[in-house]
């Protein structure tokens, strides 16, 4: 499976990772390269800084990102200096970070660089807006892995996942957890339309009715399990935030009748609770749900960890596969690290 | 004034109004105060230009649009130039100058045509085509800025051997792994190039600051023009004539409690007012609304002072040295003072103003907080001595016998002039106490008139008494008694 067939046809694609020394970078790089290679140029971002994977003090190994000429890129102002691409700066767009003002720059020559985009979603789509003015490429954000929630909808609606032995000694965990999380982003949609003044102070309930498609606000507090103890007519439920396994647990024990009942998460991020939790309730006929979803085009693997326990690149690659649709591509040795 | 005072009497609600296109006027604006004494030319500059670009507005409307579409792209650079008179700019510093330079290119033209199309002055935007030139070397006048190939020799060939390396470098994974590192040392060389061109940029560049600073300081007032023309389109206004000592207002409205009564439905009623020298008394029933005939009074007065058309139909203000208002306000209380003794605190530092500056003077119910008796013993005493006094001072008073010593007396028409027949028929329909108050306000004229001396004071509260049936007993004996 060649990576650019994935994504050719995709205006925007974010890459996530399960852990650090995933591959993230390396199927970056590889993106980049396969699509210079069919002289198509990119706009180049990330979701805030990439801290896991770069140790500021110790300067230890940096993952850098080769780009090209012509491409572009939209990095916080104090890491242009670690740039070494000849630049030329294109626009200042007002966006401040803690690492300084984001600037758009386009690549006079190849090089490598390195990225501090805008961590709130908001600006990301500014940045992206401002992307457009300057070139028609493709727009490939890199993703944080603590933000895995700005990879939805609003900002990038597709993404590929990497995923690798530096999550864990245990190969089965690796691949329970990184199939879980590929689910929680390809939820089935479900539209609602917020309301205007939707934010943390005019709607401070955990939980919320949805009725006729917009959220009804109440009085009273909603109780899972309280709610749906009987039969009832109320069948589709916003969660206002994360949903932690604490919140589930009564609902768990409970007779409640949950089929066809269906709670409804702003993305697939929110979704905190375990992985059986999940599947227990998902065997009881509750529908999860999500506003903004997001489209995994494919999962990454790498079978290297940083820490010494390698997986067998084969077995990795095999068990990984059975378990989902989703195209695996092994990275290693495969791809430039 | 203060901010609170300046929210009071509705200034800040007038600039929360206006909509500067730049930072620089956006700063202006923030920071607005009178013009001083010795800034009376450049005050009637400011009304004159005012005044030119309210009439031709509409003629020039295509020019001011293209003009904001600019002003709306400009970033504040002056930390940029700040920074650059005394160190070496960094590449984005030295974009933001090239872009806010590219800017001001394209704003001298249109600026001379409305400045003179409008006969406007004090707006010049001097040309900077040197400077931009020096970060433009090849003319092309686009939005960005590099450290370009055409500054040094030395550049253009490291930059020509690298991309060689680069190409190479893209033909296999060998290849690029094997090449690495001799690419990064000319990009090390080609980093030291670029510092020093930079630098040799920063110093060129330099000589052209004082212009820019000027330049984006005409941006900024030429903003801020617009934008007092924006609010001048509120409420009907007029441009102000500064004049020596006389203020006159005809017809003038505050726009802040325009607003306000609009809301409730009601309007607003405009007000006119001629005052010189000594003192101003302005008495009435109560509900006439005196604060607001001071605050519209104040506002407009202030507007005219930091070069705003006036809310009025005519307008004569004086080009006072300080408004000084004296209202009972929460706020002294909060300072831990009566409201009393805060009042007594500000007359004190006022009558020390007031000595060598020209002032208007705004009292608001002066010593209502303290026992009528002696409240209206110090008015009385204060009215006099303000008479002597090179000041224009205007207060609201409900004491007896202080009219009587100022030099003009208004009074809020109030119920005057409406039979109270007619009234009392209006209230028959109403069924509670609210109502009847609402409908007497109906009947009730905010506008104030100026009293004839030796003329008696209405008789108002006892006909609002008898609307709204307080009990015939005590009304005899209040007959009675008086």
């Amino acid at each position: 499976m060649d990576i650019y067939d994935l994504i050719k046809d995709e205006e925007r694609i974010s890459f996530i990772g399960m852990c650090k020394n995933a591959g993230k970078t390396t199927v970056l790089n590889e993106v980049i390269k396969k699509l210079h290679k069919k002289q198509k140029n990119i706009l180049l971002t990330s979701i805030g800084r990439d801290g896991e994977e770069l140790d500021l003090v110790t300067n230890t190994k940096k993952p850098e990102v080769y780009i090209y000429k012509d491409d572009y890129i939209a990095t916080a102002a104090d890491l242009i200096k670690y740039c070494d691409i000849t630049k030329e700066i294109v626009e200042s767009t007002g966006i401040y970070t803690p690492l300084g003002e984001i600037i758009i720059i386009r690549a006079l020559s190849d090089g490598f660089v390195q990225i501090a985009g805008p961590s709130i979603s908001t600006q990301m789509s500014r940045v992206c807006e401002s992307f457009k003015k300057h070139s028609k490429g493709k727009i490939l954000i890199d993703g944080a892995l603590e933000r895995k929630s700005i990879a939805t909808g609003k900002v990038s609606n597709v993404a590929i996942l990497s995923s690798g032995a530096s999550y864990s000694l245990d190969m089965e965990k690796t691949i329970r957890d990184t199939i879980y999380t590929s689910k929680l982003f390809s939820l089935p949609k479900f539209e609602i339309g917020l309301p205007e003044d939707f934010n943390r102070e005019n709607y401070a309930k955990k939980y919320y009715i949805i009725e006729d498609g917009s959220l009804k606000k109440s009085e009273e507090n909603i109780d899972l399990k309280e709610i749906w103890a009987k039969e009832s007519d109320i069948d589709n439920i916003f969660v206002n935030g994360g949903l932690t396994d604490a919140m589930i647990n009564p609902l768990l024990l409970s007779n409640a009748k949950l089929e066809g009942k269906r709670l409804v998460f702003f993305d697939g991020s929110r979704i905190l609770i375990k992985y059986e939790n999940f599947e227990k309730l998902k065997q009881r006929g509750l529908v999860f749900s999500c506003i903004d979803t997001i489209n995994i085009l494919a999962i990454t693997i790498n079978p290297f960890s940083a820490y010494g326990n390698h997986y067998d690149s084969g077995i990795f690659l095999e068990k990984m596969q059975k378990r989902t649709d989703l195209p695996v591509i092994d990275i290693a040795n495969k791809y430039r690290s | 004034m203060d901010f609170r005072q300046r929210e009071n009497i509705g200034f800040e609600f007038i600039k929360s109004k206006m909509l500067p296109a730049t930072p620089f006027g956006m700063e202006l604006i923030k920071n607005i105060s009178p013009f001083k004494k010795e800034e009376e030319d450049i005050l009637k500059e400011e009304l004159n230009n005012l005044n030119k670009l309210s009439k031709k507005y509409d003629i020039v409307k295509a020019d001011i649009n293209a003009v904001r579409r600019i002003f709306m792209q400009m970033k504040d650079v002056r930390g940029s130039i700040k920074f650059g008179t005394e160190n070496i700019l960094s590449d984005i510093e030295l974009f933001e100058i090239k872009i806010i330079l590219m800017h001001m290119e394209k704003l001298k033209p249109l600026i001379e045509k409305l400045t003179q199309n409008l006969t406007l002055t004090g707006f010049k935007i001097e040309a900077l085509k040197d400077a931009v030139d020096i970060l433009d070397p090849d003319g092309r006048r686009i939005p960005a800025f590099a450290i370009y190939d055409d500054y040094s020799d030395t550049l253009k060939a490291l930059r020509k051997k690298k991309r060689e390396i680069e190409i190479k470098m893209q033909e296999s994974e060998e290849a690029f792994e094997g090449l690495k590192d001799k690419r990064l040392l000319i990009a090390v060389e080609e980093e030291k190039e670029e510092r020093k061109i930079r630098e040799e940029l920063s110093v060129k560049i330099r000589p052209y600051f004082g212009i820019l600073l000027s330049n984006i300081e005409a941006v900024a007032r030429f903003d801020l023009l617009l934008e007092k023309y924006r609010v001048s389109k509120l409420y009907p206004s007029c441009m102000p004539q500064i004049t020596e000592d006389v203020l006159i207002l005809k017809d003038t409205r505050n726009p802040y409690i325009c607003d306000i009564l609009k809301e409730k439905g009601l309007e607003f009623t405009a007000i006119s007012i001629d005052m010189s020298i000594g003192t101003t008394v302005l008495t009435g029933a109560n509900m006439g609304g005196k604060s607001v005939t001071l605050k519209t009074v104040a506002l407009n007065t202030y507007l005219a002072l930091c070069g705003f058309f006036v809310y009025a139909n005519v307008a004569s203000i004086p080009l006072f040295d300080d408004i000084i208002m004296i209202f009972e306000e929460a706020q002294s209380v909060n300072r831990g003072l009566s409201s009393f003794g805060a009042q007594i605190v500000e007359l004190k530092n006022l009558l020390n103003i007031i000595e060598n500056k020209f002032v208007f003077a705004i009292f608001d119910e002066f010593a209502r907080g303290t026992n009528p008796k002696e409240g209206e013993g110090i008015v009385r005493a204060l009215v006099a001595l303000l008479n002597k006094k090179r000041a224009l001072s205007l207060l609201v008073t409900h004491f007896d016998h202080i009219a009587e010593l100022s030099g003009c007396h208004y009074q809020v028409k109030g119920l005057q002039g409406v039979l109270e027949e007619r009234i009392s028929k209006a209230l028959l329909t109403k069924s509670n106490d609210d109502a009847k108050i609402g409908a007497i306000s109906e009947f009730m004229n905010y506008g104030i008139f100026k009293v004839e001396k030796e003329k008696k004071p209405p008789k108002e509260a006892l006909m609002i008494c008898r609307l709204l049936g307080l009990q015939e007993e005590l009304l005899d004996i209040l007959n009675e008694i008086n």
